[in-house]
């Protein structure tokens, strides 16, 4: 048996006739097949047109995406957590820049233009027994309120499969969100919300993450410090 | 090589331009993400929900959601317009299933049978986005071939006679935009895909 051409059962899917093509399909279950599938599409087509010029969605909802995506909270994602892939490359970066002995210039000379700011607080990061051995680090408030940042520097942490993320958490109540997390150099800035009470949220933590797009802390710890005065 | 040629013409859609600024969280892109597929996502949110301020809240819900999970769309398993609308139809089934436990909570004499979204349902409201897209996409020519078979309706032979185009290159355009409509829709859609 020989088949309709396959530019008529289109024509007869979008529902030009054709007795021929459509007697064709009553003993064949191929052509007939694909005259179905080609019928739900052109279904689909017609219907599509009402969806063709679809309005914005008002104003408000944009504003709350935008508000929920910068503020920190336990399922928020550091804005700037690189991918694998840019991960192993600025890993592989800083280790070419420590070889040139330029990753501390860098890093220092990043931290002086900023004119001295004030410490406002600092902790020392304490390894947790599952921390390597040597590992620690010191955190540092600078400035308040919306110029506020957390300057963070680390030791002692291995290159990773994953990353170190940075938490800030209230020992009373075991809240916490996440703030950012380490880059290669040992050394980061972290922007602080002008909201965050630091007296409640005084807890830093540094955990290890995987690649595994679960936002919640991995409940694996390697250092923490409290924050004083 | 056909494939070969299809990806490099695909890599060089804006959208999939777009869609590569926003798995890598590129400035502006969820910005402009939400600008282009917004109306989209409200629309298939609204339409399975009963009023306009949850449809608002899936809508935000869905943008936040796959902003935070940018990082697992994987453009080769379908478009970002795809994987945001799954996001959206699943918050929207979500919302359904919680009012309707609700219902059950407050009527738990009776068994709900398992809620039934409004008309058209969001598998064929998301098909018909899809489609739209692709529609969208197809070049010019192409795309107005199909419209004017499907939303005026007309033959063929009219479509030939309004476009000035020849027969044979008429039926070859609604035959190749056609496959492309059904091969996107297995892809990305619903009722006819996954």
């Amino acid at each position: 048996m020989s088949h309709p051409d396959p530019e008529r059962l289109v024509l007869l899917a979008l529902g030009e006739p054709d007795d021929a093509a459509a007697g064709h399909l009553a003993s064949c279950a191929h052509c007939a097949a694909e005259v179905a599938s080609l019928r739900a599409v052109a279904d689909i087509g017609a219907e599509s047109q009402e969806v063709r010029d679809l309005p914005a969605p008002p104003a408000s909802v944009w504003a709350r995406i935008e508000a929920a995506v910068e503020r920190p909270s336990t399922v928020d994602v550091p804005i700037l957590r690189p991918r694998r892939r840019e991960w192993l490359r600025l890993a592989v970066t800083a280790v070419a820049a420590t070889a040139l002995g330029v990753a501390g210039t860098l890093g220092v000379g990043a931290l002086r233009k900023e004119a001295a700011p004030t410490v406002v607080a600092r902790a020392t990061l304490e390894a947790f027994p599952n921390a390597p051995v040597g590992a620690g680090g010191e955190a540092r408030v600078l400035g308040s309120g919306d110029g506020a940042r957390l300057h963070l520097h680390v030791t002692g942490l291995p290159l990773s499969t994953g990353y170190y993320e940075v938490w800030l958490i209230d020992p009373v109540t075991m809240r916490m969100f996440s703030i950012g997390h380490l880059t290669d150099s040992g050394d980061v800035l972290l922007p602080l919300n002008s909201t965050v009470d630091l007296r409640q949220y005084r807890v830093v933590d540094v955990s290890a993450e995987e690649y595994d797009n679960v936002q919640t802390h991995s409940g694996r710890s390697l250092l923490r410090g409290t924050l004083t005065n | 090589m056909a494939t070969r040629r299809m990806s490099a013409a695909e890599s060089a859609h804006p959208d999939v331009e777009l869609a590569e600024a926003f798995r890598c969280g590129g400035p502006d892109s969820l910005r402009r993400v939400y600008d282009r597929y917004g109306p989209a996502v409200l629309h298939l949110a609204a339409r399975g929900l009963a009023t306009r301020a949850d449809a608002e809240d899936v809508t935000q819900a869905t943008f936040v959601a796959a902003w935070q999970g940018r990082e697992t769309f994987d453009p080769e398993r379908g478009s970002l317009l795809g994987w945001l609308l799954a996001i959206a139809r699943r918050k929207v089934i979500d919302r359904i299933r919680v009012a309707s436990r609700e219902h059950r909570v407050a009527d738990r004499l009776r068994s709900l049978p398992e809620p039934t979204p409004v008309e058209p349902g969001p598998e064929r409201v998301l098909d018909r986005l899809v489609v739209a897209d692709e529609l969208g996409r197809l070049p010019a020519e192409q795309r107005r071939v199909l419209e004017l078979a499907f939303y005026d309706d007309l033959t063929h032979q009219q479509v030939a006679a309004v476009t000035g185009l020849p027969l044979g290159t008429v039926k070859s355009h609604l035959r190749r935009g056609m496959l492309r409509l059904r091969k996107r829709l297995e892809v990305d859609g619903v009722a006819s895909g996954s």
